[in-house]
């Protein structure tokens, strides 16, 4: 089975910063895809690697088997919503529908000007009239119809309001209900991830934190809070992600594949959310220690 | 046609707010056997969530007999949520374990007993005799 | 991608044929009136009504033929600045190449389709532009004589197309490089000019070596004497033979040398009241030039040195025109190149 997405020790550099630093992740097809992390992360920079829009500055990438934009057919494959989501403000929507008919080999014709029709939007209005939400239903349509096998998608719902959210991820989820679309899909958001992914990657200081399928994630992952203490007992395969103590209490955010039997801790199940900001935190903490070295070397 | 609503704060897990809702809707006479659950595009398409969950819930209650899935047409009904129905099912299970003790105990390995089952219920009449 | 090239080219596309439809409409509207003169003139016989029909010609011409040939001039500039610029630059800048790029068609199509219709349209407008000019304004450039020499050379025939595919491919490079279209634009009009001022000032005159041709002082018109702060100096006008572009003309004398104040003071000294060289000094004037002296002067002149004029003669000037364009659309070419490497390799 061929991943989606399969990266080795992939980085990218702008002079002398990386933007994604020892990346390796093998995503599998048939799922949606949360790529989540703070801004600045690597999500836009892994993104546009999988497009062809970048080329790594070490290790591979393949997409589908293929490198990114490797050739038209590899492209047609592959269906991308840039951050903001780019359109030509001076064409009408109709002409952008030519477009993808004109400049992509699978385009369906018929499912793009249904899905215009029913989002109501009049096929002769200029891309630039339109709204935030619009503008994302375009783009898209655009991307949808070029019937894809994956579709990667930048941050879609970052600038859009809660209703135009909505809307968009319902339209993407029945989009993968009906095709067999495999979709990777960034934000910064949680709360939209967790009702619509069931594979997460956290992307944090330009590397891959945590990846995995999110029902195994969550039931591998646990919160454990007891009386003030430090973690030394915990089974061998266990890893503490955060933790944070009180006079009385501590509290300790841990991912273990065996069960927690140690009777002094209250074991409790933690939300996606959770594990995201335990992830996020553990990172930062990680480039704070790393920036505080560095200063206190001098 | 039911719709399906999701509370993101209540704690449950969203497939089994899926199941919850069509087991209350049953229950109220909202949903009645032979009625079509919505298809899990339309499910997705109103209410944004992965389509595996929804395929999970409704797994799920097909799993407990409640709803079945025809390929090619659709999701259905096919035994009401009835109270006394379900008081039936719970009294004929008790009554099948006892069975399957007996049978056991008689030294009957289980494909012996798969076999025997099945042959006694092809051959039973369908008809109930009131 | 060719229909969608041409979809986002279609404004930029109208402008330059909505211009190019104004001068044809001058053009027509006055050339076969221009045209119909000139061969009135070239059957006329009395001198008065020959004199009045190249009045009526120069004339006419003055209302629109500045505007036509300047035109002419600063098309491939401006198609370099409107066409080339943005072509690649705007994608970039406003980034829409995130969606252009992701389509079904590669990166390498897409520059090259667009390079080669755009760049083509160019060249196809300057050369519409050109062969417009040099059919509309024919009477007068016969009649001037000068084609090789002035802006004729660089305003018609079929030197624009070099022009203008050179200015295309400057402005697509600048695009590449500055990903943004303003910079893009005031880049390529800078490097233009210091490519094509340059190129016209030293480097046409020499692309073939130069004809050497010596001529009898007594032929030059335009001769004569000035005066200078140190004294007085002898002065052959330039003559441009007709249609001919000159590379230099020089006065010498049959075993070299010039004709310096010591020689005028040894030779012509009757022609000025000249006084005796001041030491390290030139020689002092009194008084002004007396005619008999003067043609005396000259007599002694034209007999010790000639005239040496070395130019490119009229039978040259389409192998000029030729190898000029080419030299541009060479130049072109490799720019072009260059930009379809650098979206390829580089922007990434």
């Amino acid at each position: 089975m061929t991943s989606a997405l399969h990266a080795v020790d992939l980085g990218k550099r702008y002079g002398r910063k990386w933007a994604l630093s020892s990346c390796t992740l093998d995503i599998p097809t048939g799922h949606v895809v949360g790529l989540v992390g703070p801004n600045g992360a690597g999500k836009t920079t892994l993104l546009h690697l999988a497009v062809g829009l970048l080329s790594p500055s070490s290790g591979s990438l393949t997409i589908l088997g293929e490198a990114p934009a490797s050739s038209a057919e590899q492209l047609g494959h592959i269906g991308f919503v840039a951050q903001d989501t780019p359109v030509f403000e001076n064409l009408s929507i109709a002409t952008h529908l030519q477009m993808g008919a004109a400049l992509n080999p699978k385009w369906d014709a018929q499912l793009a000007q249904q899905r215009i029709y029913e989002l109501g939007l009049d096929p002769d209005q200029r891309a630039g009239r339109l709204s935030g939400g619009q503008r994302a239903q375009l783009a898209l349509t655009l991307a949808i119809a070029k019937r894809p096998s994956l579709l990667l998608l930048d941050e879609p719902v970052a600038s859009l309001d809660p209703l135009a959210r909505r809307e968009f991820l319902a339209t993407l989820m029945a989009v993968v209900a009906e095709h067999e679309v495999s979709v990777v899909l960034s934000s910064h958001l949680v709360a939209d991830l967790e009702r619509v992914c069931d594979y997460l990657v956290v992307l944090a200081s330009a590397h891959v934190q945590v990846n995995g399928e999110i029902e195994e994630l969550l039931s591998t992952h646990h919160r454990l809070v007891g009386t003030r203490r430090d973690l030394d007992n915990l089974p061998d395969s266990a890893r503490v992600i955060e933790v944070s103590h009180t006079d009385r209490q501590t509290t300790a955010i841990v991912s273990s594949a065996e069960p927690i039997l140690d009777p002094a801790w209250s074991v409790e199940e933690i939300t996606l959310e959770d594990l995201v900001l335990a992830y996020m935190g553990q990172a930062e903490e990680q480039r704070r220690d790393l920036v505080r070295s560095k200063g206190g070397a001098k | 046609m039911i719709e399906f609503r999701l509370n993101g704060n209540s704690g449950v897990s969203p497939y089994q707010q899926i199941v919850q809702q069509v087991r209350s809707a049953l229950r109220l006479g909202r949903l009645r056997v032979g009625d079509q659950l919505p298809t899990v595009k339309e499910v997705v398409g109103k209410i944004a969530i992965n389509p595996n969950t929804v395929l999970k819930a409704y797994r799920e209650l097909e799993h407990e007999g409640l709803v079945s899935a025809r390929p090619g047409i659709g999701t259905f009904v096919v035994s009401s949520f009835d109270e006394t129905t379900y008081a039936a099912q719970r009294t004929l299970r008790r009554s099948l374990e006892v069975w399957l003790e007996k049978a056991r105990r008689a030294g009957l390995d289980d494909e012996s007993i798969e076999a025997l089952f099945v042959d006694t219920f092809l051959f039973s009449p369908k008809e109930v005799v009131r | 991608m060719t229909w969608f090239a041409w979809r986002q080219f279609r404004v930029q596309a109208a402008i330059v044929a909505g211009l190019l439809v104004v001068v044809a409409v001058i053009c027509l509207f006055t050339g076969p009136h221009f045209a119909s003169l000139y061969h009135e003139l070239k059957t006329c016989k009395a001198k008065g009504d020959c004199q009045s029909l190249r009045n009526s010609i120069f004339n006419g011409y003055n209302t629109y033929f500045p505007f036509v040939q300047a035109f002419s001039l600063a098309l491939p500039v401006l198609l370099g600045m409107f066409w080339g610029a943005p072509l690649i630059a705007r994608e970039l800048e406003s980034g829409t190449y995130r969606l252009a790029w992701t389509q079904g068609v590669t990166r390498s199509r897409w520059v090259f389709t667009k390079l080669t219709l755009v760049g083509g349209a160019s060249m196809v407008a300057a050369g519409l532009m050109s062969w417009m000019l040099t059919w509309w304004a024919s009477p007068v450039d016969t009649l001037n004589a000068d084609r090789f020499a002035s802006l004729i050379f660089d305003t018609s025939y079929i030197t624009p197309i070099g022009y203008a595919a050179f200015a295309f491919a400057l402005g697509v490079t600048a695009g590449v490089l500055w990903r943004r279209t303003v910079p893009a634009m005031a880049t390529t009009l800078v490097v233009f000019l210091l490519v094509r001022v340059p190129f016209f000032h030293f480097v046409r005159p020499r692309l073939l070596a130069p004809v050497r041709v010596v001529r009898s002082l007594k032929n030059v018109g335009n001769i004569g004497f000035e005066r200078t702060p140190s004294g007085v100096s002898f002065v052959a006008g330039d003559t441009n033979l007709p249609n001919s572009l000159s590379f230099s003309t020089s006065v010498v004398g049959r075993h070299g040398g010039e004709v310096t104040q010591q020689w005028l003071h040894e030779h012509c000294r009757s022609l000025l009241q000249l006084g005796s060289p001041a030491p390290g000094k030139g020689v002092k004037v009194t008084t002004g030039i007396r005619p008999k002296a003067f043609t005396a002067c000259i007599d002694k002149i034209s007999t010790t040195f000639h005239q040496v004029l070395l130019y490119q003669p009229p039978n040259r000037f389409w192998t000029f025109q030729w190898i000029e364009m080419s030299i541009y659309v060479v130049l072109a070419l490799l720019l072009s190149a260059l930009s379809y490497w650098w979206v390829r390799r580089r922007i990434a």
